[in-house]
């Protein structure tokens, strides 16, 4: 039997739904400042409009506070999945009015891949896209991959950010409290940051000859873009704009560090247990699988043709590989040239995006300890038809010291990725609906709804509206991985349906 | 000698010191999770070319 939920259910969603808002209304007046100052007057009456759209909608949906101020999970999944959805639709209105986009499905195509660090994009002539603009872009895909939740968490929600913070799909808490968890992380971004936009600044002062107000400024949107997996750049070149082995190397550095989980950086930073990481299920998962690909990639573009020198070869190989793994969606060739990866490459390219990093990281994808539990599964299954009936399997692994893998354990994992597979599945099928070849259409599904953002030339201006629709759903699932979607979803049928 | 008079006195840190010291050891800390952050990647760049060279002889 559904329950229906009562008008103080509504009002514990609606109220948080706002403080997210107004979070979001704060951080639009970031680029407000950036236009004003670069005296960019059309962006800022746009920033100006987005901040007070953000904190219009943020007061009037928390108008009525909810008389007893507790959260539950249910509440917290289901005001991440609207977040979620609310966030691109108010923040694309500076990219709708910019006149760099066709229509306002496309800037909220836009928005949804900055939100959920997909990094896909739409943009026409991003290479003279307005400054304040562009900061935007990366500011969103910063923002959303470090969870709006994050900071929603530090500012407002303080202890009862909990259920909010499994929604946004972060399901381990480092430190005891999840707002001190919340101000661990914004302090390892931060010290990164830092650390980011002089390295990469100064590669691109130094070793490009850019000036100091432009290695600036490509440091720092590269950071924002590289740190959170995201994939947006500053040239519709990408990466490969720069023509720089130390810019990719430097850049490379930002994506493993994003698609490390928290946990991992927490145990790096307090040099407790490190020689435990090297033991770690998801370590080794990652390891393997990031290596597994890597030949996978090289050996298909070798039997293409494409590198025939051993330096070309490692560093498309290479780079490529951690873009697809860690879900960020940086290129160093254009997407036409990604189309035609045929065979083996186009294998590894694919089963990198879909795997994707490690558990509450900024990355994407079905996320390695997924993938190692099931390859666990499938080995003790095996193991239990190969030896006699009376031989005792025990089903344990290493992940912060020895943990038993239990049934519930092994049914989630196994849960959210049958669920990824049907997702990828259903794009692909609208995809070759519209006529676009199985593996084009199979590429641009997984990018998707791993939030990888690497495409094989199918999103543009000109795609068709049911398919763009389908791939921000699949980016907005993905994101959220499933549970706070389909919580979103019971509610409203328990509202409609409940007694 | 009573034990007391043997027993060195104890050097009390004021808490402005720790304070400063504890933000001192977590940016070494986060320092050496930088450092390991760079040294992964240069590992990574000499597999790939190590495979690369690899799979130009095979293929």
């Amino acid at each position: 039997m559904l329950l229906r939920p009562d008008p103080e259910d509504l009002r514990v969603i609606s109220y948080y739904l706002g403080r997210v808002l107004l979070v979001m209304a704060g951080v639009a007046v970031l680029p407000l400042a950036w236009a004003v100052i670069g005296r960019e007057w059309a962006p800022a009456s746009s920033f100006l409009l987005t901040a007070g759209a953000f904190a219009l909608v943020g007061v009037l949906v928390s108008m009525a506070p909810p008389r007893e101020n507790r959260l539950g999970l249910g509440h917290g999944m289901v005001v991440v999945a609207l977040a979620w959805l609310i966030a691109p639709a108010l923040g694309s209105i500076p990219l709708a009015l910019s006149g760099h986009f066709g229509s306002f499905l496309d800037a909220y195509f836009d928005a949804m891949s900055g939100l959920t660090a997909s990094g896909s994009s739409l943009v026409n002539d991003v290479d003279h896209l307005a400054p304040s603009l562009n900061f935007w872009r990366h500011l969103l895909q910063f923002i959303g991959g470090q969870g709006i939740v994050l900071a929603s968490v530090s500012v407002f929600a303080g202890g009862v950010g909990l259920s909010m913070f499994r929604g946004d799909g972060r399901e381990d808490r480092i430190l005891p409290s999840v707002a001190s968890t919340a101000r661990f992380i914004w302090l390892v971004s931060g010290l990164h940051l830092v650390f980011g936009v002089l390295l990469l600044g100064s590669v691109a002062y130094f070793g490009l000859g850019f000036t100091p107000a432009r290695s600036l400024f490509h440091g720092l949107l590269t950071f924002f873009s590289s740190f959170v997996t995201g994939g947006f750049t500053v040239q519709s070149t990408s990466i490969g704009y720069y023509h720089s082995v130390f810019f990719e190397a430097a850049t490379m550095v930002f994506m493993l560090a994003g698609a490390m989980s928290f946990s991992l950086h927490y145990a790096l930073w307090r040099r407790r247990g490190r020689l435990q990481l090297l033991r770690d299920l998801e370590t080794r998962t990652l390891a393997v699988t990031m290596a597994g690909t890597m030949v996978l990639l090289m050996l298909g573009l070798a039997t293409l043709g494409l590198y025939r020198n051993v330096g070309s070869l490692a560093r498309q190989g290479l780079f490529h590989i951690v873009s697809a793994h860690t879900s960020s969606g940086f290129t160093l060739v254009p997407s036409t040239e990604i189309a035609q990866w045929g065979g083996l490459a186009f294998v590894g390219v694919v089963t990198a995006m879909f795997l994707g990093g490690m558990a509450s990281s900024a990355a994407g994808g079905l996320k390695a300890l997924r993938v190692g539990l099931v390859a666990k599964v499938l080995k003790d299954q095996v193991k239990r038809v190969l030896l006699p009936d009376r031989a005792v399997v025990p089903s344990v692994y290493q992940q912060g010291g020895r943990r038993r893998l239990t049934q519930q354990a092994a049914q989630a994992a196994l849960l959210v990725t049958l669920l990824f597979v049907g997702l990828c599945a259903v794009g692909t099928a609208v995809g070759m609906a519209y006529g676009y070849p199985l593996q084009q259409a199979l590429f641009e599904s997984v990018s998707a709804a791993t939030n990888g953002g690497l495409s094989a030339g199918i999103y543009g201006p000109h795609m068709p509206v049911v398919l763009e629709v389908t791939y921000i759903l699949q980016m907005w699932l993905g994101r959220l991985e499933f549970v706070a979607v389909f919580a979103l979803f019971g509610f409203v049928v328990s509202g409609v349906r409940g007694r | 000698m009573p034990p007391s008079a043997a027993r060195q006195p104890r050097k009390v840190m004021t808490t402005e010191p720790r304070r400063r010291r504890g933000i001192l050891r977590e940016a070494a800390g986060e320092a050496w999770g930088l450092l390991v952050e760079v040294i992964v990647v240069g590992l990574a760049a000499l597999l790939a070319l190590a495979v690369a060279a690899l799979v130009l002889l095979v293929a």
